[in-house]
């Protein structure tokens, strides 16, 4: 960062291919919205070329460019609330909902006896799972499990002790472990049919 | 350590953040409680599952997005200006494949709000073609007879501008169209978007007759050809070199946007046809003389570079240009010297599509088409768009190599860098994540 604030922009370029895919997989599950993700991506680079003047080398470069996307992704999350409250009969157009109804998402449209698919279908579940968090739980969730934080920087950008950090991770574990036992007694229910109806 | 401890405990637990001693503390009462055996051993579970579905589904940004930051920090830096002719480009390959991969999916895809609009104009982009081709050669074959002596048998049928220039007959000067091509709706003719340095815009009776000897210059060498109409300007405009960041961050923002709506655009021209719907940042060489130049008569091979958009795309007839201010003419081509080719690195597939087509006038084609320096730096940018940094950076090193000189040097080696950067990325990238996975551990 203090190379590109002399002008090396092969400093910034550097910066945003060491840092994209991270802040990019962070912000994709925060918002659920590919296009609007792709946004608030270039938003934060955006803010680092606009701030490079400013920016005093006090900070760690991840821990204030990571900041930068939680605040962006809060930012978003506020408006949306404000702007489309979530609804149950699942309209679609909430962004945190992932343009799917609610029932979409807790019934699995079809459980495939293949491994590689149960895997991804499960993957695919947690995602929905963690996107369906409270949004402290998941910021938490994302920056340790996703930009791989320590808990001490996540409560440095979120504004928290590293107590509640901790809490609200644990919060999220447990939210996503019930998640995943309706997806596995779903799941179970599916294979006991199939194996009803071969035999 | 009783219950309650462990509960507050569980996630330095199973992050490894106990010390030794706490963490032996821990596990002597894990081995004799099986309510917090089951609840840690739970949460230890989920907590693996969920690491493995992050990565199971962890993927690389889209390309894009670099080029457009990159751009933008170039052009804070006042650097030289380059068109983001890679951001455009590489637009369509949203339409693709990324939205699929994106977890949209097709249905997904097709209630975005621009689709449907879009998928309209280009199927009427095409029946304009299909339908609309006999309507405009015909008369215009006719108003050629009518207007212009025949041309010399022996005249080649491909002939450079300034041939074509000497074709041109007095009687058929600019502005000139005979009554019923004047009466002619506007919402059929060719919305050209006139960006002549000296006389911006052009009745619409006026471009009515300009096709209208274009294709009779084709006509008269027994040659029927049409254009395809270009792409709509819809793309992202080359940020200027300015010296104030904010505006220039506000033009990148902006360009940000026009990226989004070439998006859909590339999406739809992708489902539509060529030719129907594309993205550009630059004007097309044709416009370039035509910016720098006086109004002029001007040979079919620019005509078809800047033929008629699709109707429903343009629905008033004289829109005001979207690509370079025309109170700026030079500012579209600031990275360029003088003598060098003027599409260097702006993208014309107007005019790519409308060579392609053309399979009738090879040699008609070969001479409109790009020099090969234009290849190359198409070529180069191409790669790069399309995220094939081995060969792109490939493709730049030899543009270096045998063009030092030129002004694109610096944009060359910006992306050159780049692609490096993309085929190596920097030991540092894995280190706080090594270190992470140690800490966990």
């Amino acid at each position: 960062m203090a190379a590109y604030q002399k002008g090396d922009l092969g400093a910034f370029a550097e910066l945003v291919a060491r840092h994209e895919r991270r802040l990019w997989n962070f912000l994709r599950r925060f918002v659920r919205n590919p296009a609007t993700a792709e946004d608030l991506l270039q938003e934060v680079f955006l803010r680092v070329v606009k701030s490079a003047p400013e920016w005093q080398p006090t900070a760690k470069v991840t821990t204030w460019l990571y900041t930068i996307a939680r605040n962006l992704c809060t930012d978003h999350a506020r408006r949306m609330v404000s702007r489309d409250a979530v609804s149950l009969d699942g309209s679609g157009r909430s962004e945190d909902s992932g343009a799917r109804p609610l029932m979409d998402r807790i019934a699995a449209p079809g459980l495939g006896t293949d491994r590689e698919a149960i895997g991804k279908e499960l993957a695919a579940r947690i995602d929905v799972a963690v996107a369906a968090l409270p949004v402290e739980q998941r910021e938490v969730f994302l920056m340790r499990e996703v930009m791989e934080m320590p808990f001490a920087e996540i409560a440095a950008a979120v504004g928290a002790s590293e107590p509640t950090v901790k809490s609200r991770m644990r919060y999220a574990l447990e939210r996503l472990r019930v998640a995943l036992e309706e997806f596995r007694d779903v799941a179970a229910g599916g294979a006991a049919e199939r194996a009803e109806q071969t035999s | 350590m009783t219950c309650a401890e462990i509960k507050d405990r569980t996630i330095d637990y199973l992050y490894g953040e106990l010390s030794a001693g706490e963490r032996a503390a821990f596990d002597q009462h894990l081995a004799g409680c099986d309510g917090c055996r089951a609840e840690v051993g739970g949460l230890q579970g989920t907590l693996h599952q969920a690491r493995a579905a992050v990565k199971m589904t962890d993927e690389a940004p889209p390309a894009r997005v670099r080029v457009a930051v990159l751009e933008a920090a170039r052009a804070a830096a006042g650097g030289a200006s380059v068109p983001v002719a890679a951001a455009a480009r590489a637009v369509p390959v949203r339409g693709r494949t990324e939205i699929k991969a994106e977890g949209g999916g097709f249905w997904e895809w097709l209630k975005r709000p621009w689709v449907f609009p879009l998928v309209g104009a280009g199927a009427a982009a095409v029946i304009f073609l299909v339908v609309g081709r006999d309507v405009v050669t015909n008369p215009a074959k006719d108003l050629a007879r009518t207007m212009a002596p025949e041309p010399p048998p022996a005249a080649p049928v491909a002939t450079a501008p300034a041939a074509q220039e000497e074709m041109k007959p007095e009687g058929a000067a600019e502005g000139e169209a005979p009554a019923d091509l004047k009466a002619r709706p506007a919402a059929s003719a060719p919305a050209r978007k006139g960006i002549a340095g000296g006389k911006r815009e052009q009745p619409v009776a006026n471009k009515v007759a300009n096709v209208g000897r274009a294709e009779a210059d084709s006509e008269r060498g027994d040659r029927r050809r049409f254009a395809p109409p270009p792409p709509p300007r819809v793309a992202v405009r080359a940020p200027a070199a300015h010296d104030k960041v904010d505006e220039l961050l506000d033009g990148a923002m902006r360009g940000a946007d026009r990226q989004k709506e070439g998006s859909g655009a590339g999406a739809v021209g992708h489902l539509g046809g060529p030719g129907s719907v594309a993205t550009r940042s630059q004007p097309a060489p044709a416009e370039k003389k035509q910016v720098a130049g006086v109004e002029r008569h001007r040979p079919p091979q620019e005509l078809a570079k800047s033929a008629p958009a699709p109707v429903a795309m343009e629905p008033r007839p004289a829109p005001a240009p979207a690509s370079p201010p025309p109170a700026r003419p030079s500012q579209g081509r600031a990275a360029y010297s003088e003598d060098e080719p003027l599409a260097a690195a702006a993208p014309a597939p107007a005019e790519e599509v409308a060579l392609s087509r053309d399979d009738r006038a090879p040699a008609k084609a070969k001479k409109a088409g790009p020099s090969p320096f234009e290849e190359q730096v198409r070529k180069a940018d191409r790669l790069f768009t399309d995220a094939h940094w081995g060969a792109a950076a490939a493709a730049y090193r030899e543009l270096l190599r045998q063009y030092p000189q030129n002004s694109l040097v610096a944009a060359w080696k910006g992306r050159l860098r780049a692609c490096e950067q993309a085929l190596a990325p920097p030991p540092a990238a894995a280190a706080p994540a090594a270190a992470s996975s140690k800490a966990r551990k």
